[in-house]
């Protein structure tokens, strides 16, 4: 089995071997929901790999002479029907995991290195170009906004930054050993490189490489960190850097992406060689034959129950924590209040201080989910603008040592905080200023305001001569400039308002003074 | 009873009760409701006619229920046998105007004091008979303006005129026919700015001495149109009903109603009636008085109210 990736509920995979044939290989579609197989797609060939992306699965495989990746075939992902297929175009070998961009670009890595764009009924080649003259030697690219990046596995061992319109190598970085499979978020570019890409034990770093436009700058490097042959396959999610190594390739790391700090680890069942795929919070890692889910043991769940929000209004919401590490007692749960929000009350006891809420000595059992609210107030002068929530959860496993102190997962919710609307006038119609000068008022206008949607209004002079009026207002402040209906200032003088709408009518007198 | 009597008796009775036709009519900004059409069916200009025997004061006070009020105070009597002169004053003065501030950013800026405003005007109109012969008279309209009006920041004056011919033939005995044409005015005044009309109206009087009640009766009926330069139009069909003689001793009552139609003001079809009563006496004073309302759409209700006295 290869590389799984998962999109809208599906895993991707790659399976070899089938039925004991070493050419035997499918490309196969997995239910999260229910792990049911949903289609597989068959592909002679000794290894298929699947990538996926906007409803389209890419498989390599296919059979040339060396009964290898010659052939990659788009399949719709939710049936598993072929939609197109292209084999060796141009001459050379395909192989490694397509990467795949936003806009239709296909990076079918192999020799040469071949960019198509996919139309949906065939592809289009935009450019080919091989790099180094040893097949294999550039798999698994990833794409990040206007760059491609490959490992160079054939000597010397580097990664490369090529533009990913053209093709053209934009910087090269030559490394200490074998370079993994790169990830990239935000322009650094995370990846592994060993000393000896055949030994399992060898040493290997994890390099965090930030894109600079024309080199590279190295962001951090553990040193220390043992990440087996170097062909790890990192995933960068939610500001962490998953990926399995240590000497016997049994351990997922999560490594903090701005420093290389070892957040947590776990132990696996087995080894584990490939790379890490995240969905709904749990880990999915390669395994042999099988893909194993993991997760951290404790996992805290946000909800809140609106997105936006004015300032004054009041916010609940819902965390629910998950421990299906085991029974967990003594569990913390903290919310740093976003700046601006204030505490207003919580459920099972929990307080607020600091502008911290905390729940403290929560039990939680893997098979029920305990869940536990706060309401919070946008304060009456908030700023306009976009609030994080970020709880975190704290939590002991007294029968398993392996997980004491573990901290969950930092999830996010946002919500937006809009400027209050101003504030409508409800009250009686009033009409200001009284008298009107229209060189001294505001805009030149009278304002009628209060007035109810969709009333009428009109000015009448004291003789009951209509000079102006609107029917159907839209809104609550109706202004009059002066000007009859002709355009005309009206003559200096006694004139009263009558605003009819909603079943009732108010009129008042204004005096106006044009000098006419 | 001859024709001219009866029309001066008439036209105390029905004279304008309002003077509302022409206190606070403004000129060319008709419509206080009560005026054209009411003029129209007691015979509209033709009522201040050189015919018109003995002199009359009256006091009338309109009110319009946005709390606008006119005052007005006319005299009217004849110069001589073939020119009659008519005084009408006025005032407005409208009542608790509240104030209000505008703040800079122009929301509301609070109330403030009243705010002080009035105006003053006053008409002379001039009748002059210019021909009589046999059952027809014929006489030229005068009319001169004047107003002051006083606001916050500023104050203002105007004055105009404007003039007509109205004719009028008997028809025999207790029945007349008059028309009637105005036009106008021609004059300045930063206050007003006096907006151009012509008036044109014909009216027909009726005197029997057994009616339906069995004794003196009369009626009047008439149209009148009112165009103005800025494009509106006015038109008013009324009607009069008295009983008794208003031209001898005695109490005579009558009643008026009618039915205007006035383009661009606050109710397009407007409605009015009203009641009067006269007191003649042998020595020839008398009183009157006469109450008339009329709903002026968003305005509400117009009341109207003239006291007047006959002097001998």
């Amino acid at each position: 089995m290869t590389t799984p990736s998962y999109e809208d509920g599906q895993l991707y995979l790659g399976l070899t071997g089938l039925m004991g044939n070493p050419f035997a290989s499918a490309g196969r579609a997995i239910r999260v929901s229910d792990r049911s197989v949903v289609w597989n797609y068959g592909a002679w060939a000794d290894w298929t790999i699947v990538a996926h992306r906007g409803g389209v699965a890419y498989i390599q495989g296919g059979a040339d002479s060396l009964n290898t990746c010659a052939t990659v075939y788009a399949v719709d992902s939710a049936t598993g029907v072929l939609r197109w297929s292209m084999t060796d175009t141009p001459p050379g070998r395909l192989g490694g995991t397509p990467a795949i961009d936003a806009d239709g670009t296909v990076i079918l890595p192999g020799w040469p290195v071949v960019a198509i764009t996919d139309t949906g009924s065939a592809p289009v080649v935009r450019w080919s170009v091989t790099y180094v003259g040893y097949q294999y030697e550039i798999p698994e690219p990833v794409i990040s906004s206007a760059r491609v990046y490959f490992r160079q596995v054939a000597m010397p061992h580097a990664v490369i930054a090529v533009d990913k319109g053209t093709g053209v190598v934009a910087w090269t970085m030559t490394t200490a050993g074998t370079p993994g499979p790169p990830a990239v978020h935000n322009s650094r570019v995370v990846f592994t490189a060993s000393d000896d890409v055949c030994a399992v034990s060898a040493s290997a770093y994890v390099y965090a490489v930030d894109d600079l436009g024309d080199r590279p700058s190295v962001r951090w490097r553990t040193d220390t960190l043992e990440c087996g042959n170097g062909t790890r396959h990192p995933l960068i999610a939610n500001g962490i850097v998953y990926l399995t190594g240590s000497d016997t390739g049994d351990t997922l790391y999560a490594l903090d992406i701005d420093t290389g700090a070892v957040v947590w680890t776990h132990t696996l069942s087995a080894y584990s060689a490939g790379s890490v795929a995240c969905a709904g919070g749990l880990l999915y890692c390669e395994n042999v034959n099988t893909v194993q889910c993991f997760g951290k043991p404790i996992s805290v769940g946000l909800e809140v129950d609106r997105g936006q929000a004015g300032a004054g209004d009041n916010l609940t919401y819902t965390l629910t924590l998950n421990s299906f590490g085991g029974p967990a007692a003594n569990v913390t749960l903290t919310e740093t209040l976003p700046s601006g929000l204030e505490f207003v009350s919580a459920s099972d006891g929990g307080s607020a201080s600091g502008g911290v809420v905390a729940w403290n000595g929560v039990s939680v059992t893997p098979d029920a989910l305990k869940t536990v609210t706060a309401t919070v107030r946008a304060s009456a002068g908030l700023s306009p603008g976009t609030y994080t929530f970020q709880p975190r959860a704290f939590a002991t496993y007294p029968g398993d040592p392996a997980y004491n102190d573990m901290t969950s997962d930092s999830v996010t919710t946002t919500v937006v905080v809009s400027a209050p609307p101003p504030s409508v006038y409800t009250g009686p119609v009033r009409v200001y200023p009284n008298p009107f000068i229209p060189g001294r008022a505001v805009r030149g206008t009278v304002k009628f305001e209060g007035v109810p949607v969709g009333a009428t209004v009109s000015l009448y002079t004291s003789r009951g001569l209509k000079v102006w009026g609107r029917d159907a207002v839209t809104g609550s402040v109706v202004e009059w400039d002066g000007r009859n209906e002709a355009g005309k200032l009206v003559v200096s003088g006694m004139y009263v308002w009558v605003v009819e709408g909603s079943g009732h009518t108010s009129r008042g007198k204004l005096v106006v003074e044009t000098g006419r | 009873m001859r024709a001219s009597t009866i029309l001066s008796a008439l036209a105390i009775l029905v004279a304008d009760a309002a003077h509302c036709a022409s206190v606070g009519e403004g000129y060319g900004e008709s419509l206080l409701a009560l005026s054209s059409a009411r003029q129209a069916g007691s015979g509209g200009v033709a009522l201040e006619d050189p015919w018109r025997q003995g002199q009359v004061v009256e006091a009338t006070t309109a009110l319009v229920s946005a709390g606008l009020q006119w005052w007005g105070f006319s005299m009217q009597g004849g110069v001589g046998p073939r020119l009659r002169l008519r005084f009408d004053g006025y005032a407005f003065t409208p009542a608790d105007v509240a104030g209000t501030r505008e703040a800079a950013d122009g929301s509301f800026g609070g109330t403030s004091g009243a705010v002080g405003m009035s105006e003053w005007g006053a008409h002379v109109t001039a009748q002059l008979t210019v021909l009589e012969a046999g059952s027809w008279r014929v006489a030229g309209l005068g009319r001169a303006i004047g107003l002051v009006q006083r606001l916050p920041d500023e104050r203002s004056s105007g004055t105009a005129v404007e003039a007509g011919i109205q004719a009028q033939r008997v028809l025999g005995l207790g029945r007349a026919l008059t028309v009637w044409l105005l036009a106008g005015p021609v004059g300045q005044g930063a206050g007003r700015g006096f907006t151009g009309h012509m008036v044109a109206g014909v009216g027909l009087l009726t005197q029997v001495s057994a009616g339906l009640l069995g004794g003196a009766e009369g009626y009047a009926v008439g149209v009148e149109g009112e165009a103005l330069t800025e494009g509106l139009v006015h038109a008013g069909l009324g009607g009069v009903y008295w009983v008794g003689r208003p031209g001898q001793a005695g109490k005579t009552l009558f009643l008026r109603g009618g039915v205007r139609s006035a383009t661009g003001s606050a109710q397009a079809v407007q409605p009015h009636g009203g009641l009067g009563i006269l007191w003649r006496m042998a020595s020839g004073w008398g009183m009157q008085c006469d109450v008339a309302a009329a709903p002026l759409g968003a305005l509400g209700l117009v009341t109207c109210a003239t006291l007047g006295v006959r002097v001998p």
